[in-house]
């Protein structure tokens, strides 16, 4: 009987403490709340944050180029990159809207480095000419970016912090020519599948304009890519 | 319903009520960091797959978004401003200060990373807030740290190499283990991830996999992830 009246002691304890928790938890689905430091004012969240205009409520595309290039400012803008237009209204891209493309990308400024690198996806996923490989090259020949404040400043900011988290910022310092250097190896690729042979050769010239890159692991990437070619 | 049932069903509660905090932000946050963040890991939250690696499950259970979400939502409570040490630092935890805090520097919006590479040091970091496992302190570098040609591993943009510093792990389940094991598997097996998240998951998670040095611990993530290359 003891052991029983324990029992039922610790159930309701136990269950006290379920309803306690039960009332303070925030809802899981709820938006992040806002502590307020010392001395300052309170500020709540008044709704999810969201980017502006939401894909699948974007109105259709008419294919024109001027219409494709507006919509890769509006997805940069967001820095979506899971956008489903991406792979939707800019997966096939004809050659007015590549010229664009690539009009883009030079006038972004050099630490525009996802920016860049989403250009050279898009086009590299529509390798169809001369003027798309020697666009290829002449991104795998870019001076290095030194700093991801300015690609032409020095590393004098670094500090110990950064050997920590410094892989990463590694590869985005390279990273239109690492994504150039992906999109060049599945182009071969298929090319020895069967599809799109002709341009086989133009592939491997243009990939081997990573060997005159100043950026060692670009250089590394390409030798490996073109070892692996070469078997 | 019986006692031994009600009991169960009490344990279940408590245990149920006492995860799923969100985090909270600190009112210094300016609001296009907050929008990012919240932006990105909203993004996480809908990742679907059907597919995920053993050491995936041992980490992180499946490839699903909820799965993130929690992994994250139950290692962070907060999120501030710290220059993390001043450079190049885009987030960083402070484990003597608190331990499960995340702090953003300027960094996170003003440096133009890929999203997913945003959301690798997020969740690196949030691996560092693991005071059960001492946070996952990083291993010294071995001297000479060398890649695979023999070549000494440097930095890109310092030159300065890495030999001997705090700066790699010796388990798969560190922080580097644990975030390129997470986007490889985002890169193998996201069922609705775009085709450029999916190649950017798989460029910086064959660059963190560097920063694993233990013989045993690459083993194990070859044999996980990069079933065709030994």
């Amino acid at each position: 009987m003891n052991l029983k009246k324990a029992a039922a002691g610790a159930l309701v304890i136990s269950a006290a403490a379920a309803f306690f928790f039960l009332s303070r938890s925030p809802s899981r689905d709820s938006v992040p709340e806002i502590s307020s430091a010392p001395n300052s004012p309170e500020i709540q969240i008044a709704e999810n944050v969201m980017p502006a205009v939401s894909p699948s409520t974007a109105p259709p595309l008419n294919g024109d180029a001027k219409s494709k290039a507006a919509l890769l400012d509006q997805i940069l803008a967001s820095r979506n990159d899971n956008d489903p237009r991406l792979d939707r209204e800019l997966k096939i891209l004809d050659d007015a809207t590549k010229d664009l493309f690539r009009e883009k990308y030079n006038s972004l400024a050099p630490e525009k480095r996802n920016e860049r690198g989403t250009i050279v996806f898009l086009i590299g996923r529509n390798l169809t000419g001369e003027r798309d490989f020697s666009f290829f090259c002449d991104v795998l020949r870019e001076a290095p970016c030194f700093s991801l404040s300015d690609c032409r400043g020095n590393s004098g900011s670094v500090t110990k912090e950064d050997y920590h988290h410094e892989s990463g910022e590694d590869v985005t310092l390279a990273y239109p020519q690492y994504v150039a250097l992906s999109m060049l190896g599945k182009f071969l690729q298929s090319s020895a599948s069967g599809g799109r042979s002709g341009l086989s050769e133009t592939a491997v010239k243009t990939l081997r304009c990573g060997q005159d890159s100043r950026v060692e692991a670009v250089l590394e990437k390409t030798n490996a890519l073109l070892k692996g070619i070469s078997r | 319903m019986n006692l031994k049932n009600f009991s169960l069903a009490l344990v279940v509660s408590i245990l149920s009520a006492s995860t799923g905090w969100a985090y909270k932000f600190d009112s210094n946050v300016p609001e296009q960091i907050r929008t990012q963040f919240v932006n990105d890991l909203a993004f996480v939250n809908t990742i679907e797959s059907q597919q995920s690696s053993a050491l995936h499950q041992e980490i992180f259970g499946t490839v699903s978004g909820p799965n993130y979400t929690r992994f994250f939502e139950t290692r962070v409570t907060g999120v501030g401003m710290n220059s993390c040490g001043g450079g190049n630092a885009v987030a960083c935890v402070i484990p003597f200060y608190d331990s499960s805090k995340m702090w953003l520097t300027q960094n996170f919006v003003k440096f133009s990373h890929p999203q997913i590479a945003r959301l690798m040091v997020v969740f690196h970091e949030a691996r560092h807030t693991e005071r059960r496992n001492s946070n996952f302190p990083h291993a010294n570098c071995p001297v000479p740290f060398r890649d695979a040609d023999g070549k000494d591993m440097k930095s890109i943009w310092t030159g300065a190499e890495l030999a001997g510093e705090p700066a790699c792990d010796r388990t798969p389940y560190g922080s580097y283990g644990s975030s390129m094991i997470m986007l490889k598997n985002i890169q193998k097996f996201c069922s609705n991830c775009s085709e450029k998240v999916r190649m950017d998951a798989g460029i910086y998670a064959d660059d963190q996999f560097k920063r694993v040095i233990d013989a045993r611990a690459i083993d194990a993530i070859k044999r996980d992830l990069y079933a065709s290359i030994r």
